[in-house]
């Protein structure tokens, strides 16, 4: 079975991919590790009659996403190791859709089998029950959602 | 690790039971097959002028209504049976409503997780997630396994 677990920079995506391999994952599944990184957020710039092109500041901004992207692939994939194993990071650029259309189509590109969510992830919104990424998926996605919570 | 199935009598749930058990049960995993059924409706009684007790009416609706339970707690413990799954079958009539009565069920077995179909018997076919799935999705305290089909 091919499992996707979604993460983003949470503890409780690190839980929930914590709890997958302690009680659910059966050997011969397949799991894919995602994240869906940011879109740079580049500053806007105006031509006003000596202005310059902001390119440090865009390489500055992309150089952020990119580290952010490292960041997340050295942390999971040695938390896999740790745990001993054997999981794949993949990295996913949306192309201006919200994190869940991203996702949404990656498990129908995929044939995935399962995907597997956090409640809430990185939203500043702390008193919703269900973040948005995870209601997307719910009401979305072609395929059975894990809705994990703490316990 | 203890899991809840949440069914009722619909393919749905039947779907969503096998494909956990093909795809996700573990051996050791003990599972709890709940339904909770809500209380029938029984007829309102008036006594106006002649009116009668409905008891004939009341005891078919009665009847009926453990007749249905029965056939679930039939067709379950069968599949769990021949599945050879360590399981508890739970087939009960509640005053909450059907999420509430799931989710206490959940904390009183101490389930681990919750697995259930999208949607199940109700009328409105449009939604995509069922008011029972989407009341435990968002007040469950574990984590819930929401099983779709691939024809959905």
């Amino acid at each position: 079975m091919k499992v996707v677990l979604c993460v983003d920079g949470s503890t409780s995506a690190e839980e929930a991919f914590s709890w997958y391999f302690r009680s659910f994952h059966t050997q011969g599944n397949e799991v894919l590790a995602v994240y869906v990184g940011n879109q740079p957020h580049l500053p806007s710039f105006v031509f006003y009659e000596e202005a310059v092109f902001p390119k440090e500041e865009f390489q500055r901004a992309v150089q952020k996403c990119k580290s952010k992207m490292e960041e997340m692939k050295a942390k999971y994939l040695s938390k896999a190791k740790a745990m001993q194993v054997n999981c794949q990071f993949r990295v996913l650029v949306g192309d201006g859709g919200s994190p869940g259309e991203t996702l949404a189509s990656f498990l129908e590109s995929e044939n995935a089998d399962l995907v597997i969510v956090g409640s809430r992830g990185m939203g500043k919104i702390r008193r919703t029950v269900l973040g948005s990424v995870s209601d997307f998926l719910v009401h979305h996605a072609k395929v059975p959602v894990l809705v994990f919570r703490e316990e | 690790m203890k899991v809840l199935i949440a069914v009722d009598p619909s393919d749905i749930a039947e779907k969503a039971f096998d494909w956990y058990f093909k795809n996700i049960h573990k051996e050791g995993n003990e599972v709890y097959v709940c339904h909770e059924a809500e209380q029938p409706d029984l007829p309102t009684v008036f006594f106006a002028g002649g009116a009668s007790f409905p008891a004939a009416e009341i005891g078919r609706i009665m009847t009926d209504h453990n007749k249905k339970k029965n056939e679930l707690e039939n067709t379950y413990t069968m599949k769990c049976k021949s599945y050879k799954i360590k399981h508890h079958i739970d087939i009960e009539t509640t005053q909450d409503k059907p999420g509430v009565a799931i989710c206490k069920k959940a904390e009183k077995v101490h389930a681990n997780m919750i697995v259930m179909g999208t949607r199940g018997m109700g009328a409105i076919r449009r939604t995509v997630l069922g008011s029972v799935s989407d009341y435990v999705l968002h007040h469950s305290k574990v984590p819930v396994l929401i099983c779709r089909g691939q024809d959905q």
